[in-house]
């Protein structure tokens, strides 16, 4: 009996996203029905791995040529249920709050966060590589396509997440095919890989979850999106990145060059992406690079040890959820106000996207009793064992420095002067107020998840939730929000006061996708424009034109054999003996 | 019946040209064109249907003496490699016929180019292939060049062509030449050529007129010049016909011929082609980068595309040469798809790169993002499961090397998607209003992308098919199975 209803969850929590979306082309809330039934499809998956019990299924061949039989098999384990209800859960917020803002853009809006959903399950149910690759670049098309989801804003958000993502999907298809050549078709078990097969995971690993330098394609995106729809894609790609290095790590944790690179990374993002994230002014950058830092932090504790971060990156879904949905809500009432120091003046209109901003910010930044102060100190409890105390201070560092950054917001959008109600003001929702329900959804995920599964979670994982472990990264928490209260509970950033070159220059991510753009982007560019133009004059003119010079000039010489013209052949026979004399004096 | 079912299966869209040469008048024309070409389309399944996968050699196959005093016979079957290909060609001349303006003189070329190419994928000799191919290349000749405009096009082909044939032609002489020598008798069968003991030297100049011959229609660089000019010059039905005589004909060839004829000398030059192969796809990738229009674009992404497939050829393993055949297929689909959908924006006016296309017609975006996403060979679309194999076979044949092609899967990705950003996404408003797609529009196009996707989600159902046939090469390539003869 569990075997089938498992079989029915399985296919539920795969086809679901998929149907909705291509539903949604009749009706758009038939995306919303696909969401919400992956969501307790996923629901009942994580309550079944919890419990102990796998779920697998196998649907047939796929790609079979010789020894090579890659099948349609799915497997939900304890981590591919926890990410997959992380997931589905910011899946179904985002899309009932993605119906309720965006008029007549809804539609299409909803679909592609249907395929990008569709994606993000494909790939954490997959239990084989190329399988899990399918999901992988089905995502990046899905957020491709999401980031220009309004056609009429322009593709520089569409070309910028693209060729990142293309970027890291070619990296992560050449390890996987090169694993997959070795046989290795299944998540590994124990056998190290080559360093560079590492790296390539590395580098799409990178690419996928925006760590620096590559966080552009996730950060830049900013009026050309739907901003609560965006942290959909985010929320699945972070977990993507970060889901693959989980299921590689036996692969890549043998070889040190490959785990520094990524602990640095990771610890490269969470310092950079805070301190873009404090010296953005704008929401948008601001939430993104939170999210940015909050990615960094996870990878660097995965280079380690990997066990805490699948509830570590549902936790940090549901509270950079509620932020970038509170937020949006007030941002939009305000009339599309981004501002960080006025965005928050319509609060006590709307009192429930005030508190969401509120409990998410408290959620990421680790605020005891919520749950993110558990999913830290499980995160962090490897560095101790495995790095030392130093590095496990420098990680309670980061904590503090991701607090900051996530409370900064919270206590600007608190401490802005209250405004008039605006003409163009309006409630999320109108009449249904769907946003709100996702919201809700969020929160209560978000409070509860801390305890009974995610204390079960830890158990089943084996994982070591040691209570002096869970003090520092919780008192880092609370100093964070400490000094954020502190700095920015009573400070109204004034709208005339330009900033400096220093603070420009980090809240632009460091310029990351300008040095990009420059040392990569634009060579190449000129390389084909340079190649285009040879081309055409080697194979169009060279190539063609000798050709039909030598064709006409051949003609004219077997003319010319028939007209009987003495001048000719006496022309001819001079050449010859010339030609015979060269051939002959060996000149 | 069905012991000749192959030949009525050549000889249809034969016989449906000399029926729409009768009358000039559209509706005959239309209907004569598209009934023939439906029943080619049946005919191809039913061949699919009675096809045995896990049977051994040619299926279906017929012999007649045709020139007896050259050792040239009409000799024709189908095996797991031409099948899929009858029945590609058979569904892009049903969809050429539906995209054609029903003129009489273009129609009729239509199917005789058909024709051609259906001859082609089923001769198993080789006087015979080259008749059929060079009957697939004449009638497209003729449609590129009616105009003057685009004469120069035909010119330029004419010149291709001549510079393949030629020596292709010359070095089936020389097979039959010799098989006299060694057997006594001229022959240009196929299995005859296969069975003949070769110097590598000899082998060698007669792959390389090979080669010339293959890599002219394939295309590969340098030879490639012709592609982008005819894309432009050719309307839809006849571009998508030519992608079948020309293209899919070489390909095949390739595939077919190179290898198992030339067993010793293939293996020796493998590497250098496979580098030439590397190349074509990574120059088809950097050009597309900057091309402005959609068909130009198809035409870089074709040669990429082609150089995928030469590099499956050239690892010689069953998963590199079921990748080519599946690469084959499906590029066959979507750059159909591709192609007719280029023309409906040309016929709109909305290719050139002042955007704004996804606001006018969001139904014809939504086929263009669908078919450029599949043509970049995103999972789930047919070319993907191709390249897959390939690069599979490439890390098992050359190592890391074999990787560098991923360089081509890049930039063919960034070219597209530049592409379509230019044309899709931005201010348009000021342009027009063009009417969106048209339902008959769509029934020419979602088939092909229908089964694309169908193949990319079950590539296996074909794999299967091509498998025996595979072997059957590689065995004669010598690097598979059991050499002939042995028990």
């Amino acid at each position: 009996m569990v075997g089938q209803a498992q079989i029915v969850a399985l296919l539920v929590a795969l086809c679901a996203p998929g149907l909705g979306g291509l539903m949604a082309f009749w009706q758009p809330w038939l995306a919303l029905g696909g969401a919400g039934c992956a969501w307790v499809a996923s629901a009942v998956l994580l309550q079944w791995a919890l419990q102990g019990v796998e779920s697998s299924l196998q649907l047939g061949r796929w790609l079979a040529v010789g020894q090579l039989d890659i099948g349609l098999d799915l497997r939900v384990d304890l981590v591919a249920a926890m990410l997959l209800f992380g997931v589905c859960s910011v899946g179904l917020a985002a899309q009932l709050h993605a119906a309720d803002y965006l008029g007549d853009q809804r539609g299409r809006t909803l679909r592609l966060c249907s395929l990008v959903l569709a994606g993000s399950t494909l790939l954490l149910i997959a239990d084989n590589y190329p399988l899990f690759y399918a999901g992988w670049a089905l995502l990046s098309a899905g957020g491709h396509l999401l980031a220009g989801a309004d056609y009429g804003r322009g593709g520089a958000a569409v070309g910028r997440t693209w060729i990142a993502l293309r970027l890291g999907d070619l990296a992560l298809l050449a390890g996987l095919v090169a694993l997959c050549a070795g046989g290795q078709l299944g998540w590994a078990t124990g056998e190290g890989g080559a360093a560079w097969i590492g790296l390539c995971l590395l580098l799409a690993v990178c690419v996928r979850s925006a760590q620096f330098p590559f966080h552009f394609w996730w950060t830049g995106p900013r009026e050309e999106i739907s901003f609560a729809a965006w942290i959909l894609h985010g929320v699945c790609a972070g977990t993507a990145g970060l889901y693959a290095m989980l299921r590689t790590q036996p692969i890549w944790s043998a070889d040190a060059l490959v785990v520094y690179a990524a602990l640095g990374t990771g610890m490269v993002t969470a310092l950079c992406g805070a301190i873009s994230s404090l010296a953005a002014r704008d929401v948008r950058p601001a939430l993104s690079y939170a999210m940015v830092s909050q990615l960094g932090l996870a990878l660097a504790v995965v280079a380690l040890d990997g066990r805490g971060a699948a509830l570590h990156l549902v936790i940090l879904g549901m509270g950079m959820g509620l932020l970038f949905m509170g937020i949006t809500c007030l941002a939009r009432a305000a009339g599309d106000d981004w501002e960080l120091g006025t965005v928050g003046r319509l609060r006590r209109l709307l009192p429930l996207p005030y508190w969401a901003v509120l409990l998410g910010g408290l959620t990421v930044a680790g605020a005891p009793p919520l749950a993110g102060v558990w999913s830290y100190g499980v995160l962090l409890a490897p560095l101790l064992s495995l790095g030392g105390p130093g590095l496990w201070a420098g990680g309670c560092l980061l904590v503090f420095a991701v607090a900051l950054c996530a409370m900064r917001l919270v206590f600007m959008v608190a401490a802005a002067e209250e405004g008039e109600k605006p003409q163009a003001f309006r409630t999320p929702g109108g009449g249904a107020q769907t946003a709100l329900i996702g919201l809700g959804l969020l929160a209560l995920i978000a409070c509860a998840l801390g305890y009974p599964p995610g204390v079960g979670y830890l158990e089943v994982q084996g994982g070591v939730l040691r209570w002096e472990l869970l003090i520092g990264p919780g008192v880092s928490g609370l100093v964070g929000v400490l000094v954020a209260w502190l700095a920015f509970g009573e400070q109204v950033v004034a709208e005339e006061h330009k900033p400096g070159a220093l603070r420009r220059f980090f809240a632009e991510g460091f310029y990351a996708e300008e040095v990009l753009q420059g040392a990569l982007a634009r060579p190449l560019l000129a390389l084909a424009r340079w190649v285009r133009d040879l081309d055409t004059f080697l194979c169009e003119l060279a190539l063609i034109e000798f050709g039909a010079l030598s064709l006409r000039g051949a003609g004219w010489i077997l003319g010319r054999l028939q007209s009987g013209q003495v001048r000719f052949y006496a022309a001819l026979t001079l050449l010859g003996i010339v030609a015979a004399l060269f051939y002959l004096t060996d000149i | 019946m069905e012991d000749h079912l192959l030949s009525i299966c050549i000889l249809l869209p034969l016989m449906g040209a000399v029926l729409v040469a009768l009358r000039d008048q559209v509706t005959w024309v239309r209907n004569t064109a598209l009934g023939c070409a439906g029943i080619e389309v049946l005919l191809c399944l039913y061949l699919f249907w009675r096809f045995d996968p896990g049977a051994a050699g040619v299926q279906f196959s017929e012999r007649l003496a045709w020139i007896p005093e050259l050792g040239a016979s009409y000799h024709i079957g189908v095996d797991g490699i031409s099948l899929p290909m009858l029945a590609l060609t058979a569904l892009l001349l049903l969809l050429g016929i539906g995209a054609s303006r029903a003129e009489r003189g273009e129609t009729a070329a239509l199917l005789v180019a058909a024709t051609g190419a259906l001859g082609a994928f089923a001769s198993r000799d080789l006087l015979l292939f080259y008749f059929f191919a060079e009957m697939a290349l004449l009638p497209i000749f003729l449609l590129v060049g009616r105009n003057k405009a685009s004469s120069r096009v035909a010119l330029r082909m004419v010149l291709h062509g001549a510079a393949g044939s030629a020596p292709l032609l010359v070095a089936m002489g020389y097979l039959a030449i010799s098989h006299q020598n060694q057997v006594g008798h001229l022959s240009f069968d196929l299995l005859d050529g296969q069975a003949l003991d070769l110097s590598l030297g000899i082998q060698s100049w007669l792959l390389l007129a090979f080669l010339v011959g293959f890599a002219v229609r394939v295309p590969l660089v340098p030879f490639h010049t012709w592609l982008p000019a005819l894309l432009r010059a050719a309307s839809p039905a006849v571009s998508l016909l030519a992608i079948s005589a020309w293209l899919h004909v070489g390909a095949y060839g390739l595939l077919r011929f190179c290898p198992t004829l030339f067993p010793d000398a293939f293996a020796s030059w493998r590497d250098y082609l496979a580098i030439l192969a590397v190349a074509t796809a990574v120059y088809g990738g950097v050009l597309g980068l900057v091309q402005v229009e959609v068909r130009h674009w198809l035409a870089c992404a074709t040669l990429s595309q082609m150089g995928w497939f030469v590099l499956g050829v050239c690892s010689l393993r069953a998963a590199g040469l079921q990748g080519s055949v599946v690469l084959l297929v499906g590029h066959g689909l979507i750059t159909g798809a591709l192609l007719l959908l280029g023309g409906m924006l040309a016929e709109r006016g909305e290719e050139s790169p002042d955007g704004g296309l996804g606001h006018r017609n969001p139904r014809l975006t939504g086929l263009l993002l669908l078919a450029t996403l599949a043509a970049i060979g995103v999972p789930g679309m047919v070319l993907f499961a191709g390249e897959f194999l390939i690069l599979i076979a490439a890390f098992e044949t050359w190592g890391k090397s074999g990787l560098l092609i991923l360089l081509a899967a890049g930039l063919q990705g960034v070219g597209g998607l530049r592409l379509v950003q230019r044309v899709v996404w931005g201010g348009g408003e000021r342009r027009r209003e063009t009417e969106d797609l048209r339902w008959r529009e769509a029934l020419l196009v979602v088939p092909l992308l229908l089964c694309a996707l169908a193949l990319g989600l079950r590539p296996v159902s074909l794999l299967d098919r091509v498998a025996g046939a595979v072997d059957g090469v590689l065995v004669a390539a010598g690097v598979g199975g059991e050499q002939p003869g042995e028990e």
